[in-house]
């Protein structure tokens, strides 16, 4: 709580009241002036509103992906210095390890393209933006849209925490797997062996993702960790696309696109193993 | 040194909170890509530094106002390199709004329309409005007075209802 607002813009005053910010006496103040002046109560609307809209376009935000490497580098910040590598915490030797992220923070360019932003750039992109309509709700149109990752990263908090009930067909009846899979989803596939990155296979579900089937693959490593792959149908292209990484807050997501289908690699997002899953998956599915 | 064990729980702890830090330091940058380095920057200092933190306190408090530093330092050398540099908000007195920044309402991607906020504003709301952090707290972690976060704090959601407000009556 602040001592005295006295003297402040009211905008300020109603601000710290919408907060709860002000001194006792000054709150009984403020709601005799919101009583009598409809100005003040229509600022007060507004603060309020504002409020309430940036909370939730702020929340928003935190649902972004985080990038896996910064991860990663948090991980092995220092170790080099104070400690060697651990089993059960980012594994692979430093030399293997992501390199750290070049920073890009630093260079006369970037500081040049920011001024640039500050400058005038909003008003570019805007431009752009102004074309494809500026009819939406601000509400609906902010929201990010959801992908099949988000459902794969869903199913996969919730799955991945399943002990006795972790798959719905176990890994003893692999042909089956196989048969029933290709034919849910329309994607042909062999069961990958990764025995050599110490994961066992458990079995397989059939989820909903992004609205197609999808198969999920299930594997569990020495720690107990869950670790999955997962696969729709999606449109041809011809060629394989680069193995591509994000994160949804604890899970980490290696997916790429082959032929007809795409795939993600899935598992927890500190673990720096994922990309060399995903490199064997993807040569070998 | 940190025992290993301690060591690795704060780094677990830094990566946990590496969503929030994330869009705090896009609230300075107003860049997603300056952001992430200087989450980077701010992580590896933390955990350089990792011995100084006592656990009292809000982790991200500290891990903040170590952001908000390296970001002035930042904006200090560019300045020096280009001669100008960008505006450093939360050492003015006065914040200087872009009028091209009004135009924000038509951004498509929701952390687009924050960052055309100043820094000073966006960054005072996130800590006050949206993660609940008190007037004195938002204060020391800017490293500005309780008065001017105050003021931010208005002038932001005065600014967020604009910009509701705008696109609400495009709709109509």
């Amino acid at each position: 709580m602040v001592e005295s607002t006295q003297g402040l813009p009211l905008e300020v005053r109603l601000s710290a009241y919408l907060d709860g910010q002000l001194p006792e006496a000054e709150m009984h103040e403020i709601n005799a002036i919101l009583a009598e002046d409809d100005d003040a109560r229509m600022v007060f609307e507004k603060l309020k509103l504002g409020s309430e809209f940036g909370a939730r376009a702020f929340e928003k935000l935190l649902q972004e992906p985080i990038p896996l490497d910064l991860v990663r580098n948090i991980k092995e910040a220092g170790k080099k210095d104070d400690e060697p590598p651990k089993a059960d915490f980012a594994a692979i030797p430093v030399s293997a390890a992501a390199p750290r992220r070049p920073s890009a923070l630093w260079p006369k360019a970037l500081a040049a393209s920011l001024v640039l932003f500050l400058a005038g750039g909003a008003a570019g992109y805007l431009v752009g933006e102004r074309q494809d309509g500026a009819s939406q709700l601000a509400s609906t149109r902010f929201a990010p849209a959801r992908t099949w990752l988000d459902d794969i990263a869903d199913y996969h908090r919730i799955y991945a925490r399943q002990t006795r009930h972790l798959v719905e067909v176990p890994a003893s009846d692999k042909e089956h797997i196989v048969e029933w899979l290709s034919a849910s989803t329309g994607v042909p596939f062999k069961l990958p062996d990764l025995s050599d990155q110490n994961l066992t296979f458990e079995g397989a579900r059939l989820l909903v993702a992004g609205g197609k089937p999808a198969a999920q693959l299930l594997y569990r490593n020495a720690q107990n960790e869950v670790f999955a792959i997962c696969f729709v149908q999606s449109d041809p292209i011809e060629t394989v696309t680069a193995l591509s990484e994000s994160m949804r807050n604890d899970i980490g997501l290696v997916s790429w696109q082959k032929g007809s289908a795409s795939y993600v690699v899935v598992g927890p997002s500190a673990d720096p193993s994922l990309e060399r899953i995903a490199e064997t998956v993807s040569s070998t599915i | 040194m940190r025992p290993t064990a301690e060591s690795n729980e704060f780094r677990r702890e830094l990566v946990n909170l590496l969503p929030k830090l994330r869009r705090f330091a896009m609230t300075l940058t107003r860049n997603g890509s300056d952001a992430d380095d200087l989450v980077q920057e701010a992580c590896e200092r933390a955990i350089t530094r990792s011995h100084l933190w006592n656990g009292e306190g809000r982790l991200e408090s500290w891990v903040y106002a170590m952001t908000r530093n390296l970001w002035v330092d930042e904006i200090r050398k560019r300045k020096v390199r280009t001669g100008s540099g960008t505006v450093d908000v939360a050492e003015q007195d006065s914040l200087h709004i872009e009028a091209s920044a009004d135009k924000a309402v038509y951004a498509k991607q929701l952390h687009k329309l924050i960052m055309t906020m100043p820094e000073g504003l966006s960054s005072v709301f996130l800590l006050v409005n949206v993660e609940g952090h008190s007037y004195r707290e938002a204060a020391d972690i800017l490293g500005i007075p309780i008065g001017t976060v105050m003021s931010r704090l208005s002038a932001a959601r005065i600014r967020l209802a604009a910009m509701i407000s705008e696109q609400m009556e495009r709709r109509a």
